[in-house]
C-alpha cells in the first residue's frame, strides 16, 4: 500500500488544484481542513506533502478562483480560511470534466488488460 | 464571543512567532527563500498559515498521546521540506498559471530566457551575414598567411586585421556568459533549465542558417560553438548567478527580519 501511496504523488502534482476546489466547492475550508479533507475523503489514499498545499492555494488567490480572509475568534487559533469564487466553479467544471474524459479513457485502455488477467 | 474576519493578516500576528522554536525554525527557512520576489504581505501570510497549520498538526498528534517532540518531528515530517517547499512555491508563481496562452504553453522562464539568447542571436547572425556578403577588408596583418595559420588552424576563418573579426570573435565567447548571468538574475527557479530549453531551437536555427551560408563556414562554426560553448557556458552563468540572487536575497531578507523584530 505505502508503495501505491508515493507512486499517487506524481499523478497528485497536477491534480491539485482540482482536489482544492473540489473541496471548497462544499463549503469554505482553511489550509489544515483542506489536507485534512482531501485525506478523509480519499480514505487515506491521496497523502500528498503539505508544503504543496499552499503554493497550490496561493496560486488559486492570486488568479481570482479562490478567496481567503483571516478569521479571528478569541480564544481560538487565528485561521485563514478560502472560499471558491464564481470563477473558480467554472475552472472546476471544466478541469473535472477533462479529468474524468481523461481518467475514463485510461481505464477503457488500461482496466482491459488488468481484467484479462484476473 | 469576539469575532472577527479580515482579509489582510492581521495586524497582531506581523511576523507570527511561535512558543515552539522548531516551527519557527522551519517557517523561517521556509519564507526566507522567497524575500524580494514574493510582497511581504503574501510571505507573511504564508508564515502565519504554515505556523498555524504546523501547531494545529502537532495539537492533533499530541491528542493521539505523543509527546510534544514526536509530535513536533512528525508534523515537519508530514508538512514536508522547508527548502523544497520555497522552491515549489517560487515554482508555482513564477511558471504557474499565466496570463496569456503563450505563456501557459511556453513556460514564464523559458520565454524569458528566449527573449534575453534570442537577441545576441539576431545580432550575431546580422554580423555574419555582413561578413559573407560584404566585401572582406584588405589583408593587414603583419604576418605571412603560414605564420598565421600555424596558431589559428582551419577550418577557423582566416583572420583579419577589421573590426568585424574582432566582433566575429570576441561576441559569441562573452555574450552567453553576460546573456546567462542575466537570465540567472530574472529567473528565480530553474534558470539555467530555462537557458537550456531557450538555446535548443536557437541552436537548431543556426545550424540551418549556416547550411544556408555554405561554402562559408563561419555560419556552421558559430552553431558548433553554441553547442560546446553556449550551452553549458549560459547554463553555468545563469545557474550560478541565479545562486547569488538568491544569497542576495536571502541577506536583505535578515535585515527586514531585524527590522521586524524590533518594531
Amino acid at each position: 500500500m505505502k508503495k501505491t501511496i508515493s507512486a499517487l504523488t506524481n499523478y497528485l502534482r497536477g491534480n491539485t488544484d482540482l482536489l482544492v476546489l473540489s473541496v471548497l466547492r462544499d463549503g469554505p475550508n482553511h489550509g489544515y481542513g483542506i489536507a485534512f479533507e482531501i485525506e478523509r475523503r480519499s480514505q487515506d489514499v491521496l497523502k500528498f506533502k503539505l508544503n504543496t498545499l499552499y503554493p497550490v492555494l496561493h496560486d488559486l488567490e492570486r488568479n481570482g478562483l479562490i478567496v481567503g480572509e483571516w478569521h479571528v475568534v478569541e480564544g481560538e487559533r487565528p485561521k485563514r480560511v478560502y472560499a471558491i469564487t464564481e470563477k473558480g466553479a467554472t475552472e472546476l467544471a471544466a478541469k473535472f470534466e477533462t479529468f474524468q474524459t481523461f481518467s475514463q479513457a485510461v481505464l477503457r485502455v488500461a482496466g482491459n488488460g488488468h481484467e484479462q488477467e484476473v | 464571543m469576539n469575532k472577527k474576519s479580515e482579509s489582510r493578516l492581521p495586524a497582531d500576528l506581523p511576523i507570527a512567532l511561535s512558543a515552539n522554536p522548531a516551527i519557527n525554525r522551519f517557517v523561517d527557512l521556509l519564507v526566507t527563500p522567497l524575500a524580494g520576489l514574493i510582497e511581504e504581505e503574501e510571505r507573511a501570510q504564508l508564515r502565519a498559515e504554515t505556523l498555524l497549520h504546523l501547531e494545529a498538526l502537532i495539537e492533533r498528534y499530541q491528542r493521539q498521546g505523543m509527546d510534544e517532540n514526536a509530535a513536533t518531528r512528525k508534523a515537519l515530517k508530514e508538512y514536508g521540506d522547508a527548502d523544497e517547499g520555497a522552491e515549489t512555491y517560487l515554482d508555482q508563481w513564477f511558471n504557474g498559471r499565466q496570463p496569456s496562452w503563450l505563456l501557459q504553453k511556453v513556460g514564464h522562464g523559458n520565454l524569458v530566457a528566449f527573449a534575453w539568447f534570442a537577441l545576441p542571436q539576431v545580432l550575431y547572425v546580422l554580423l555574419v551575414h555582413l561578413r559573407v556578403y560584404l566585401p572582406s577588408p584588405a589583408y593587414a596583418i603583419p604576418l605571412r598567411p603560414a605564420d598565421v595559420r600555424a596558431v589559428w588552424p582551419e577550418p577557423l576563418p582566416y583572420p583579419e586585421g577589421s573590426w568585424s573579426f574582432a566582433v566575429a570573435i570576441g561576441f559569441p565567447l562573452l555574450a552567453p556568459i553576460i546573456v546567462g548571468t542575466i537570465c540567472g538574475w530574472a529567473i528565480p527557479v530553474g534558470a539555467a533549465r530555462s537557458v537550456y530549453h531557450a538555446l535548443m531551437p536557437l541552436i537548431l536555427y543556426s545550424f540551418v542558417m549556416g547550411a544556408l551560408f555554405l561554402p562559408n563556414t563561419e555560419g556552421l562554426l558559430y552553431a558548433l560553438f553554441q553547442v560546446v560553448f553556449w550551452l553549458p557556458v549560459g547554463c553555468l552563468c545563469a545557474h550560478l548567478s541565479s545562486k547569488l540572487a538568491r544569497k542576495l536575497r536571502l541577506r536583505a531578507y535578515a535585515r527586514e527580519r531585524e527590522r521586524l523584530l524590533h518594531l
